[in-house]
Formats: structure tokens, C-alpha cells, sequence
């Protein structure tokens, strides 16, 4: 085997790809070629300084990583890589959001349901959600989520006059897939989330008060109002600092009820 | 790729959630590096990112365990930046150019005498150049990078990455070969500009 062959096949050779015998011819020429060997090596330099440029640990990639996880899996992750750093500030944050959480909990802890929709709409205000799709029409919207979460979803009417559709993005709500439907009346911003029915007890508390309220019921979750209801196939809940009866009418409105 | 069926990762037991976000663990530096290198804008890493856990998320009962994680994972990965770049393909078109296009270039420039000159003493010039290469990796076309990517970042095999890419073997050697060639030669284009070897050899 001359040495032009033998670095025509080094990218190869140094993947491990060559078939055995091939792979064997050039192991035995690069062990009696001084020059091919040097070759080799330098090759398998350039090759591994190409990888670490390309291979970093970006802190902020990972951030958007690790919460993407978070949201999906309802599994923390942040907590595991902190640096010794952030222990102070991290500490603080931990117990003023577990002190807002208890409180949230003592006053609402029936609700289950209303806290997980609190935090999609949280994130909505806050701009950590952003419409996949931007679109006025809810059939089309609809369509788009039919196709993403294997059931239909969408509504029997138009939003009615004064609010508008944004857009809308598939999400999870503790762990459960949902359509989230983005809209406004005003400045007031409006979040809808709907999933399959069977979903519902995946929230046990706000399963018991469908169950004893005949799939129709509501909360407040700070300033906000919250109401769900039972739509055939599907559960609807929404969000917003809406009065509870505009909240409830646009959602019977939506269902056609 | 297969289409999502429904979501099933809705419905994971504890267990499988667990298993599913060790899994991702393992895997987030390369992936975050690969969909970072491979889309056309990096403001669309977030939303990228989070198209991609969903979606395995929801398809991860279908993972069959036994065969690669990796390529699995990577596969989804791929599909949807690909997708979020095709937002952009004519831009895309103005700035690289057609995989058919100019001449081929060997995969180590051996008949360039400075590239040679390069491999007597490489640590002189890598000690130097790191924007360059990836600017020089934003360069290559689509499928080039694709390729270099799922083989230097993923570490997955020829096989692997052309069930990925749906090419045929011969294609992504000759791929990889070719976003090798550009990328040392832009190891060349930085020595020679530099002043740290001249086109026919060390100054």
C-alpha cells in the first residue's frame, strides 16, 4: 500500500469505519512508515482541537435546557449543578418561592389544576412563552393542536367581540400535554390551556370538584380568575384578570354552551 | 421521521420519567452544542430546544431500550432545527453555497504543500485559531455540517448518521471528507494570513 492511499483512508482509519482487512493493511503500513505515523498523529490533533472549539459548556445553553426539561417532566433540574456562588441567592429564592407556594397552596389547595395554569400564565406575562403559531383564526389553531396531541381539540365558536387570539403553543401542565391558546381583551391577557379529558385526573383535586360541580367550576389564584369546564372529548381551563362571569361567559361562549 | 402519535409521554410512570431525564442529562451538552452549530439564528436555540424534549417526551415510550440512545435523540434533534431552518432557506441559499457547486475538495488538502507543513507542527498554529474554525464550520453546507456534527459532537457511527440524514453511506463519507478539507483548510488560510507559514511552506 503506497502512502497516498493511506491518507486517503485516515479519516476513516481514525473513525474506526474501515473494514477489518483495510483497517489491518493501513495499521501495518503506518507501523513501518515513520512519515505516515507522524501523519496520523497530527491528524488525530487536528481533529480532537476541532472538537473541543465546537464542544462547550455554554451556562446559558444549559439553563435553557435544563428548564425545557423542567417544563416537560415537571422534574427540577437547575437544583443539581448549582455553584457555590449562587447558594446564597438560590437559598433566598427557594424560600420566598416555597413560602408564595405554601401560601398558594393553604389558599387554594383544592385546586390543583388552577396552580399548574397559574404558572403556564405566569410565564406567558413574563414572555418564557411565546406562540408557536401566531394566528387570529382558532380553526386554524385548532388544527394545529389536533395534529401535535392526538385528540381533537378546539372550540364550537369565534372568540367573541372585544377579545382576540394571539396564537398558541403545545405545553405541559404537570407533566400532561395541553394546547395553550393565547389570547387578550384589552391589555388584560387571557390563557386557555385544553388537554384530553381522561387527563383530568391527572389533577386529582380539580378532578373531585368537576365531579361534584358537573364538570363546571372556578377559583381565584391571586388577582386572577380561574375557570374549567368539561367539553365533551376535552377540558378547557382558563386564566386571566377577568371578572369571573367574563371568564366563564367567553369559555361557555368558546364551548357553544 | 416518524410522526408524533399522540402523547404518550403524558402518561410515563415515575420510573420511565426518571430513566427519561437521566437520559437527557447524559446527553444535553452535545445536543445543545449540535443545535446551536446547525441553526441558521441562534435566537431560535430556546424555542429549538424545547420542540426537541417535547417531542421526545411524547415519543419516548416508542424508544425501544437495547439500541442507540444517541442516535435516537440526535435523530430528533436534527429533524427539528432542520425544520426551524427551513424558515429561512433562501437566506440560507444566498450565503452557502450549493452542495454541488465548485470543485471537490480532497479531504486533507495533501496537495497543498502549507498544509503539509501545518501537519510537522500543528500545535504552532491550533495554539492560535478557534473563531476561525467555527466560522469556517458556519460556512459549510447543510448537509456538511450536519454530517461533521453528528460524527465529532454525537459520536455516532456512518451507519447512525445515514439512517439519520436518509443518505446513503457513500454520501456522508464524501460529506465528511469535504467538511474536513474546508475546515483544515481554513487552519491553512489563518497560518498563511498570520504570517506563520507561507503558501509553499514554513516562513
Amino acid at each position: 500500500m503506497r502512502c497516498e492511499e493511506v491518507h486517503r483512508e485516515l479519516g476513516p482509519y481514525l473513525d474506526s469505519e474501515l473494514s477489518p482487512d483495510l483497517s489491518f493493511e493501513i495499521g501495518e503500513h503506518i507501523q513501518n512508515c515513520r512519515a505516515c505515523s507522524e501523519r496520523l498523529h497530527s491528524e488525530k490533533k487536528i481533529e480532537k482541537h476541532l472538537q473541543s472549539v465546537i464542544l462547550k459548556e455554554d451556562r446559558e445553553d444549559l439553563r435553557i435546557w435544563d428548564n425545557a426539561v423542567e417544563k416537560v417532566t415537571g422534574v427540577g433540574q437547575r437544583f443539581r449543578k448549582l455553584r457555590i456562588g449562587y447558594i446564597a441567592a438560590a437559598a433566598a429564592l427557594i424560600l420566598a418561592v416555597g413560602f408564595s407556594a405554601w401560601h398558594l397552596a393553604l389558599q387554594h389547595h383544592e385546586l390543583d389544576l388552577a396552580r399548574f395554569v397559574a404558572q403556564g400564565h405566569e410565564d406567558y406575562l413574563e414572555n418564557r412563552q411565546k406562540p408557536a403559531v401566531e394566528t387570529q383564526d382558532p380553526r386554524e389553531l385548532g388544527r394545529y393542536f389536533s395534529e401535535r396531541l392526538g385528540f381533537p381539540v378546539g372550540f364550537t365558536r369565534e372568540f367573541p367581540r372585544g377579545y382576540t387570539l394571539t396564537g398558541g403553543r403545545t405545553c405541559f401542565l404537570h407533566g400532561v400535554p395541553a394546547a395553550f391558546w393565547m389570547a387578550r381583551k384589552g391589555d388584560a391577557l387571557l390563557s386557555i390551556f385544553s388537554f384530553a379529558r381522561h387527563q383530568l385526573a391527572g389533577f386529582p383535586d380539580a378532578a373531585k370538584r368537576s365531579a361534584a360541580e358537573s364538570g363546571r367550576f372556578h377559583c381565584q389564584v391571586g388577582d386572577l380568575e380561574f375557570f374549567a369546564l368539561v367539553d365533551g372529548e376535552q377540558v378547557i381551563s382558563a386564566i386571566g384578570n377577568l371578572r369571573a362571569d367574563e371568564l366563564e361567559g367567553v369559555i361557555l361562549h368558546l364551548a357553544g354552551k | 421521521m416518524e410522526k408524533a402519535h399522540g402523547a404518550k409521554g403524558g402518561g410515563l410512570s415515575a420510573g420511565e420519567k426518571k430513566s427519561f431525564v437521566e437520559r437527557m442529562n447524559s446527553v444535553r451538552i452535545p445536543v445543545t452544542n449540535y443545535c446551536r452549530h446547525l441553526l441558521w439564528r441562534r435566537g431560535d436555540l430556546e424555542d429549538a430546544l424545547q420542540e426537541i424534549l417535547t417531542t421526545a417526551y411524547e415519543k419516548y415510550p416508542q424508544f425501544e431500550p437495547g439500541t442507540s440512545f444517541r442516535a435516537w435523540i440526535f435523530r430528533i434533534a436534527t429533524y427539528t432545527v432542520f425544520n426551524i431552518n427551513r424558515k429561512y432557506k433562501r437566506e440560507s441559499e444566498r450565503f452557502v453555497p450549493m452542495e454541488s457547486e465548485g470543485p471537490e475538495v480532497h479531504p486533507f488538502i495533501e496537495q497543498e504543500l502549507s498544509y503539509q507543513e501545518i501537519l510537522k507542527d500543528p500545535d504552532r498554529i491550533l495554539a492560535h485559531v478557534g473563531e476561525e474554525i467555527l466560522a469556517a464550520l458556519s460556512k459549510l453546507s447543510a448537509n456538511e455540517r450536519a454530517v461533521f456534527l453528528l460524527r465529532g459532537l454525537a459520536d455516532l457511527s456512518y451507519r447512525e448518521i445515514a439512517g439519520i440524514l436518509d443518505m446513503p453511506l457513500g454520501s456522508v463519507m464524501g460529506y465528511l471528507g469535504r467538511a474536513r478539507g474546508k475546515l483544515r483548510r481554513s487552519l491553512t488560510d489563518y497560518a498563511c494570513q498570520h504570517g506563520m507559514i507561507s503558501r509553499m511552506g514554513l516562513v
